[in-house]
């Protein structure tokens, strides 16, 4: 009797904790990162007797939730990478967006610009050309400077996002470690899993690790250490570590991610935290894409400056002066920052000015330079693809390959020291117009060519150029006048009348051949007669003459950046822009594939792992029916052995 | 396979997004008529899209230094056109002044005449381009060139030539200087103005023009003569060259215009029925979606 009471009201408490936990599952139903439990019952221990041994009900074990660490790790996983991906994406997107518009992108700045270069050589005299060729230079710096100043944006857009990130993963850390210590609490209280808040830390643990790819080591007491990177520690049963942002000591507009420990900060190699998390995809984007993209478009600017600096500098204007300098290139080109950690006692200034012809050799790449004492050499490392170069410290100034020249300016440099150089991050932020002066444009040649009307032959001289190999800075006797006197029909004498010395004599004669002195290139053709004489001058009022500008308009569908191996150009400074345009394009679309295929495999996993852990509402409602039966049965059971009781008290 | 409850939410919602940005996409690709939106559509595109772009621009670009030579060079062509007629002119009045019976008045007049002739050839030579440079002044074109009133022609122009970009390759000269075309200062009688004063002087000497200054005279008016003439087949053929180079430049304009379109643009047929398709299986979605959350067990617990 009292075994058939006692099987009856265990089986309705387990009935009564059945319904109670289905109950919790369907409340349950939409919350994320909830495991559904289950009862787990277990029969009784059996009386043993001669008819064999006899069932004694079942009794609640314990209250269990489906969890697999397999499938959630996988899930993490995914997670973690899917957080990576669409960061990046949403990022790098930014300035894909920036360079979509046809109209706001640099291309058409940069058409209207020598359109308007055109126009002067059409009409090289006129002011209001030349006033248009200013106003085009304007606006083609302001698109330069607006499409830079997006890109800083964008930079300081994900700096504020690495403050967030990091307060996010520094309050995850805490919350972990507080449920640590109660999960280590509830669980020695009564022996039995605490399983809401394991779910509550595995949530936060998702948490985290979309901010910050994590992995997690279970402790025989139940605790979670945590781990980021390499192995950092970020949880380690109840103690947390934090992370914090500091300036990186080499790259001073930089901040990097940092691990405080006990008080002092340790830097963490930022390449460690680019796998996986919202945390990685900001610093892989920033370091991939953004310096990438801020260097190509500052390399455009400063070679497209130069270049028409240069040219300009070959020609004469319209007040008869020598030509100066269209654009100004800021002193931030290239830019040398001297490494934090560099020894004081040296105080070694080092500086770095752009090499003249600098616009081929230009890289994208940003550059670190290292001392070592024992060699006392610099190594200089391209950070793009590693290469590096080595130089002597007895060799300063030195002009590298990469269009830039390194000089100690003071100081002796201490062993270890390190500078970052950033040749052309700031091109585009600091180019500016040179001139508001539209009679500062040089679209005259500084010579002019001429013969003597007595000459009897019937050779003639071309209108003659200016050599640009090596110039500026012009040759100092260009603009002297000149003679070429034919002393015979094949050969002649060349005089400097400005200098009254002679440059050279008994020249063999070449109709159509170059003839180049004093910075200059001039050909003679035809069949010249002894005493004829050719004149090579100043070009005094050349103000119709068009031929500088038909040389700077000229510059446009040159190849004038990113050099070969054997050192000649490329591409033109549209070229180079539409290489940004198309290289942001790619990886913005690899991206976005990437961002969708983890999305889909985060789905997956998602599916896989609720397969097993996920509430379904029909199967709670079944589930309901069952307890609600086998309680009702119980109940029976109860009162069954309260009738057989009746039964017995009834005999008389 | 157990399926859980918010699995099958989240299979629903994820699908409608999916669709809707897809039409979403279509829809803007429609209303900005573009297949390019952003680089990431189609990177080499872009990137072409942008090489294309600048060769119209240059090509675009050389057209319209053609038309600005046009305009020079047949204002050359005019100028010169006169200056030819100025000289037969000239050599009629030469031929006429031989005649034996003419009184010295009568070559005076004609001297007067020839006069006007030769500032008329002055004019000429000393004529504007339409933004206001001297024609025939080199590089000087500030400069007034030929600064004589009477006598041998004076030149204070250069020997410069302007030239003007009208194809990758090719630089074409839309002036002559004043020195090539009327040989001022020269001694071996090309100079036009050399000649006519020369002439005038013969025929306000008084005395019967010989036949030996006759001949002097109009030889040297058909050598000027056959100078310009020189010149003026010379800016015939630039002309012609003009029309043939900005034929093939306006076929690169044609040409650039039809790749860029064919990179950039969106076919809109396409488009159209893609967007349509897409509409469907959105509104399948939809349905499904709806009908899919309505079963429940519960629906039937009473």
């Amino acid at each position: 009797m009292a075994g058939i009471y006692g099987i009856g009201v265990q089986a309705l408490n387990s009935a009564q904790l059945s319904l109670l936990t289905t109950e919790h599952n369907i409340a349950n139903v939409n919350n994320p990162g909830f495991h559904r439990q289950e009862v787990i019952q277990a029969t009784n221990f059996a009386l043993p007797t001669g008819a064999g041994f006899i069932g004694q009900g079942a009794q609640v074990e314990t209250i269990r939730r489906l969890y697999s660490h397999f499938l959630d790790d996988q899930v993490l996983s995914a997670s973690s990478q899917s957080e990576f991906y669409d960061t990046y994406y949403n990022a790098i997107k930014q300035i894909d967006n920036i360079l979509a518009d046809p109209n706001a992108g640099l291309s058409p700045a940069v058409q209207d610009f020598f359109g308007a270069v055109n126009k002067v050589a059409n009409d090289p005299a006129s002011i209001p050309a030349r006033q248009a060729l200013l106003s085009g230079a304007e606006a083609l710096v302001a698109r330069f400077q607006s499409l830079s100043s997006n890109l800083e944006n964008i930079r300081n857009g994900v700096d504020t996002q690495l403050e967030s990130v990091i307060t996010n993963i520094n309050s995850y850390g805490s919350q972990i470690s507080a449920l640590n210590q109660q999960i280590v609490a509830a669980q020695s209280l009564v022996g039995q899993p605490p399983n809401d808040l394991l779910d509550q830390r595995d949530q936060l643990i998702a948490k985290l690790n979309e901010q910050i790819r994590v992995t997690t080591v279970t402790q025989d007491d139940g605790s979670y250490n945590v781990f980021i990177g390499n192995g950092q520690p970020l949880v380690v049963g109840t103690t947390t570590f934090t992370l914090d942002l500091q300036d990186d000591p080499a790259d001073p507009e930089q901040q990097n991610v940092v691990y405080s420990q006990g008080g002092s900060y340790i830097t963490i190699p930022q390449t460690q935290l680019e796998n996986g998390g919202v945390l990685g995809g900001l610093l892989s984007f920033r370091r991939n894409t953004l310096d990438g993209a801020q260097n190509a478009l500052g390399r455009v600017s400063i070679a497209l400056a130069q270049t028409v600096n240069n040219q300009n500098q070959l020609g004469q204007d319209l007040n008869g002066t020598l030509g100066g300098n269209l654009f100004s290139l800021a002193s931030t080109s290239p830019t040398i920052y001297a490494n934090e950690a560099n020894s004081s006692s040296g105080a070694a200034l080092l500086t770095t000015t752009l090499s003249s012809n600098a616009a081929g050799a230009l890289t994208t790449s940003n550059y670190t330079l290292a001392y070592n004492s024992a060699s006392s050499n610099y190594t200089l490392t391209q950070l793009t693809d590693g290469s590096t170069t080595t130089i002597a410290s007895s060799a300063l100034p030195a002009t590298t390959s990469y269009g830039f020249t390194i000089a100690l300016s003071s100081g002796t440099p201490a062993d270890g020291d390190q500078w970052l150089i950033l040749p052309t991050r700031f091109g585009a932020r600091d180019i500016s117009v040179a001139t508001s002066d539209p009679n500062k444009i040089a679209a005259a040649a500084p010579i002019r060519t001429s013969e003597t009307i007595a000459n009897t032959g019937s050779a003639s001289i071309n209108l003659g150029s200016v050599n640009t190999a090596s110039q500026p800075p012009l040759n100092s006797n260009l603009q002297n006048t000149v003679t070429i006197t034919f002393t015979s029909a094949s050969s002649f004498t060349v005089t400097d009348t400005t200098l009254a010395s002679t440059l050279a004599s008994g020249v063999t004669y070449t109709s159509g051949g170059s003839i180049s002195y004093n910075g200059w290139t001039v050909a003679i053709s035809g069949v010249p007669a002894t005493g004829d004489i050719f004149t090579i001058a100043t070009n005094t009022n050349g103000i119709g003459d068009n031929r500088n500008a038909l040389a700077i308009a000229s510059l446009q569908t040159s190849n004038k950046l990113a050099n070969n191996s054997s050192g000649s150009p490329t591409t033109t400074y549209q070229g180079a822009y539409s290489q940004l345009v198309s290289s942001i394009g790619n990886k913005t679309r690899e991206t976005q594939v990437n961002s969708a295929s983890q999305a889909t495999l985060l789905n997956n996993t998602v599916n896989v792992q609720q397969q097993l852990s996920g509430v379904n509402l029909d199967e709670e409602a079944a589930n309901l029916l069952r307890f609600q039966q086998a309680y009702q049965a119980a109940a029976k059971m109860i009162q069954v052995g309260s009738t057989l009781f009746e039964t017995i008290l009834n005999i008389r | 396979m157990r399926i859980s409850t918010s699995t099958l939410y989240e299979a629903g919602v994820t699908s409608l997004n999916d669709q809707l940005s897809k039409l979403v996409k279509t829809q803007q690709q429609i209303a900005a008529g573009r297949r390019i939106l952003t680089p990431e559509d189609d990177p080499a595109g872009a990137a072409l899209a942008l090489e294309e772009e600048k060769a119209l621009g240059v090509a675009n670009q050389y057209v319209e230094n053609i038309s600005r030579a046009r305009s020079t060079l047949s204002l050359e062509e005019t100028v010169l056109t006169s200056t030819t007629r100025v000289l037969q002119d000239a050599r009629q009045l030469v031929v006429n002044a031989g005649n034996p019976t003419l009184s010295s008045a009568n070559r005076a007049a004609l001297a007067t005449t020839l006069r006007s002739y030769y500032d008329e050839l002055l004019g000429q030579a000393n004529s504007k381009d339409g933004q206001g440079g001297f024609l025939f002044a080199g590089y000087k074109s500030s400069t007034q060139p030929f600064t004589q009133t009477t006598g041998a022609g004076v030149y204070v122009g250069d020997q410069g030539q302007l030239k003007l970009q009208i194809s990758d390759s090719r630089q074409l000269a839309i002036s002559d200087s004043g020195q090539e075309v009327f040989n001022p200062g020269e001694t071996d009688g090309s100079d036009i103005f050399d000649t006519l004063e020369d002439f005038i002087t013969v025929l306000n000497s008084g005395s019967a023009v010989t036949a030996s200054d006759l001949n002097t005279a109009l030889t040297q008016i058909d050598t000027a003569a056959n100078n310009v003439l020189r010149i003026r087949a010379s800016v015939g053929t630039r002309l012609n060259e003009l029309d043939t180079t900005e034929g093939t430049n306006l076929d690169r304009v044609f040409q650039h215009e039809s790749s860029l379109s064919s990179i950039r643009d969106l076919d809109y047929a396409r488009a159209i029925t893609d967007l349509t398709r897409q509409q469907t299986s959105l509104e399948a979605a939809q349905r499904s979606f709806v009908s899919v959350q309505g079963l429940s067990l519960f629906n039937y617990l009473s």
